[in-house]
């Protein structure tokens, strides 16, 4: 079925072009891939995730520090207020009236009464003062009893705070928050109390970055489908300083803000006709509107405050894959295949179409060798001598890949197989449409002008469509250059699917199998039946 | 020669539109005889000889080369033929030795003593670069390719173009030499003297039709001659017309004529002639072209 003198031929008429082309291949490769590999190419990418690392680091730790510097300030001076306005009120009722009082309330629960049923009983007909006095001492009376020790009134306001931040956490952050906020603050004013000092702002502005810097050191986040560790970013005292920095600066803000409501709520109607109280409850309002506006704005990322384009496009080139896209989806799929193609090309026709045109096919046909015989010969050689190229780029390419480590480069050694398989079998079934196009024509240059028409069309469309492919990142992407994908061959050669370890690169290169197949029979057949002018 | 029929033509088509091709050939050529086709250019030459070869299949008709259809059986009626295709392209190959070693391989020739034979024979040099070759050593390397099998049957399509006048002598003498050898030989040609020389018959193939097939014995030793005689005056050329020969072309401004004569009655010639002051006399030999041309010109009318 072959003949050894016509593939001997075949081999010294095309071996110069061969070795040039292979050569130049391989050098192209080894470039890349050691380049690749030692010269940092994701320099400004990883700035850039660096940067947006480093700004969702930041942004988490100033947030969590308002956050609960806010809290902690709040309970601590509820706290401090609180108890003083329990002891006053439990000290004005008085000794007596506290004992009369809760053996009142005792005789009515167990006559059955509800406690909100004893609670109305025993306020009825005094003074609006004086029922909250008695409603105070009661709720007091049924945490604590009749004690009225430091230590008690202590415990109570705490549990009463703490009930507090728990349901203001809760409606925001969800249970688990609450919890923790909850044993949070309980440790707060534990250590404020036991501490020497007396302000609660003071205090918390100390408290809470000792406290975070421990809890942040240990954190960690999803950032891109990495796990983010904030120790791999900040030392414990960078995290105390900026926590210190950002409360002070948020305390700074609610200061000179407290100032301007003030002034404002004087400048305001019926300010003359509130109460001390009431003005202090609307101040304490419209800081707290600001504060959580305050916290938002100083913690938003520097991806948050972007467009949302911008922003995903931005966030996508950093999470590129620049050796997939280089190696993959521009030198498998376009600068690898343009010598091979021009080689293609140029020995398809050399093998069949030209020899018919210059008519030095008669001096093979004029000897017992069979048509199908010169076209298989003719066949075996074209697919052998593609096969030898992409082994020696195979070769070059783990070479390489070893030379560099598998370090910094994606590429493991089964892509780069999967890789210059996926690229001879391309070249199979481009080198099928140029080895038709040479076996139907009679003419040189029409069978050149089809097939390698064909085949550089292939590839000029896989440039364009390059564009408009998934590889490329948004900001440079062309939507409607996707539409060239379409129409080219190469696009089953998915260099992506190989890279993502996804399974359907498999059928699309079957389907390019298919047509190198079905091309070289139809060949064979076409050479097998026409007149040759020989 | 023997009666062994080794190429048959028969009712031969190929029909290439606008009149162009061949049309119904008929002719067979038997074992150890040389055949020529004689024709002006896109006669029809090649194409038949295309068609023998199986290169070209036939529209119509059937070939078939020692009992083989030439077109099913391509490759094995190769075994016999040896070809010379008329427009010389080799493979790319560097030199002519490597095209030389290369058809033999094709070949299956293992000896190259007679390739050597040939080489030395032509005065070729085959170590040159095939693609530098003049076209006249071309066509002499294309002819050891196509003789070193030493095959039964050769098919040479214009071999001599190219050559010069002494290889053309070199070539026809090789030629003779397998004709000896009791070769089947189809040569074609535009040039009358060639054929002439070596072949047994002449087919004569214009705008895709056999006009004539010429046996060449029997314009060679034809029983009748031609012969030009002038004389020195009016009046004996007068007196000779008296006498009753055939005179086929007259010139009185010369006082010449042009008579064809039976060979038996060349005696009588001769004897007449002595009363006659002759200026000369000479044979008009004749040619396949002039055969030929005879035979165009009737056609013509």
């Amino acid at each position: 079925m072959i003949s050894k003198p016509l593939f001997k031929q075949s081999c010294k008429a095309n071996a110069g072009t061969w070795v040039f082309v292979t050569a130049i291949i391989c050098f192209m490769l080894a470039i890349l891939i050691l380049v690749l590999g030692n010269i940092n190419v994701n320099g400004i990418r990883q700035s850039m995730t660096d940067m947006f690392i480093t700004d969702a680091v930041e942004s988490t730790i100033d947030k969590q520090s308002m956050t609960y510097y806010n809290l902690t300030e709040k309970a601590l001076t509820n706290y401090e207020s609180g108890k003083n306005n329990l002891t006053i009120a439990l000290n004005l009722i008085g000794e007596e009236n506290r004992t009369q009082l809760s053996m009142g309330y005792d005789s009515l629960i167990q006559a059955g009464y509800t406690e909100s049923e004893a609670r109305e009983y025993l306020t009825n007909g005094k003074s609006d003062d004086e029922k909250l006095l008695i409603n105070t001492f009661i709720s007091y009376y049924i945490m604590e009893g009749n004690d009225i020790s430091e230590n008690k009134i202590k415990d109570y306001v705490l549990t009463n705070i703490c009930n507090e931040v728990y349901e203001q956490v809760k409606v925001t952050e969800g249970e688990e928050s609450a919890n923790y906020a909850k044993l949070f603050i309980v440790k707060a004013i534990n250590d404020f109390i036991s501490s020497s000092s007396d302000n609660a702002k003071e205090f918390a502005t100390m408290y809470i970055p000792q406290v975070l810097k421990g809890i942040f050191y240990q954190q960690f986040f999803e950032y891109n489908g990495n796990t983010i560790y904030i120790k791999d970013y900040y030392s414990e005292n960078e995290i105390s300083n900026m926590s210190s920095s950002a409360i002070i600066s948020y305390r700074a803000e609610m200061d000179v803000k407290e100032q301007q409501i003030r002034q404002e709520l004087m400048q305001e109607e019926g300010y003359d006709s509130l109460t001390e109280e009431q003005i202090e409850l609307e101040v304490a309002n419209r800081l707290n509107k600001y504060s959580n506006q305050l916290i938002a704005n100083k913690t938003g990322t520097l991806i948050e405050e972007l467009p949302i384009e911008v922003a995903t496009a931005l966030q996508e080139l950093g999470a590129m894959d620049i050796y997939s896209l280089v190696i993959g989806s521009i030198y498998f799929r376009i600068a690898g295949l343009l010598l091979p193609l021009i080689y293609i090309i140029m020995t398809a026709n050399n093998l069949i179409a030209s020899q018919v045109d210059t008519g030095s096919m008669a001096y093979v046909l004029s000897t017992p060798t069979k048509r199908i015989t010169v076209s298989i010969t003719q066949m075996v050689y074209l697919i052998a001598s593609l096969f030898a190229m992409f082994v020696f780029t195979t070769i070059t390419g783990l070479i390489c890949l070893f030379i560099v480590g598998s370090g910094s480069i994606t590429i493991s050694y089964v892509d780069m197989l999967l890789f210059n398989l996926g690229a001879f079998i391309t070249t199979f079934a481009i080198s099928g449409i140029c080895f038709l196009a040479s076996s139907w024509f009679n003419r040189s240059k029409q069978s050149m002008a089809v097939g390698g028409g064909i085949s550089m069309f292939f590839l000029v469309a896989t440039i364009l469509g390059l564009f408009g492919s998934s590889v490329m990142p948004q900001a440079i992407k062309i939507q409607a250059m996707d539409y060239f994908n379409y129409v080219s061959l190469i696009s089953l050669y998915d260099t992506v699917a190989i890279m993502d370890g996804n399974i359907k690169f498999v059928w699309k290169l079957a389907i390019l199998l298919g047509v190198g197949i079905v091309t070289y029979f139809i060949s064979i057949k076409k050479f097998q039946k026409k007149d040759l002018p020989l | 020669m023997t009666d062994e029929i080794v190429i048959d033509v028969k009712n031969l088509t190929k029909d290439y539109g606008n009149n162009r091709g061949i049309f119904d050939f008929n002719f067979q050529i038997k074992k150890g005889e040389v055949v020529g086709f004689m024709g002006s250019n896109g006669a029809g030459k090649t194409t038949t000889i295309r068609n023998i070869m199986g290169f070209l299949k036939p529209d119509a008709g059937k070939i078939t080369v020692c009992g083989l259809d030439a077109w099913k059986d391509a490759e094995k009626i190769k075994k016999y033929i040896g070809y010379i295709p008329g427009e010389i392209a080799f493979p790319d190959l560097k030199t002519g030795t490597l095209f030389l070693q290369s058809q033999a391989e094709f070949l299956n020739v293992k000896d190259m003593s007679y390739a050597n034979y040939l080489i030395e024979k032509l005065q070729l040099d085959p170590t040159a670069n095939l693609k530098r070759m003049s076209k006249g050593m071309k066509q002499k390397t294309a002819v050891v390719a196509a003789l070193m099998a030493n095959p039964d049957i050769l098919i040479l399509d214009e071999p001599t173009t190219g050559l010069d006048p002494l290889m053309r002598v070199a070539f026809i003498e090789i030629l003779e030499e397998e004709k000896s050898k009791g070769k089947t030989i189809l040569i074609s040609s535009h040039m009358y003297e060639e054929l002439e020389k070596i072949c047994d018959r002449v087919i004569l193939i214009d705008k895709g039709k056999i006009l004539n097939i010429a046996n060449m014995n029997e314009i060679k030793n034809r029983n009748v001659v031609d012969f030009k005689i002038e004389f020195n005056n009016e009046s004996d050329y007068k007196n000779f017309k008296k006498l009753k020969y055939n005179v086929i072309r007259d010139q009185q401004k010369y006082n010449q004529v042009t008579i064809s004569i039976n060979k038996s009655k060349l005696t009588n010639l001769f004897k007449d002639l002595t009363a006659f002051d002759v200026k000369f006399i000479s044979e008009v030999k004749y040619t396949l072209e002039k055969h030929f041309s005879k035979i165009t010109n009737k056609g013509g009318k």
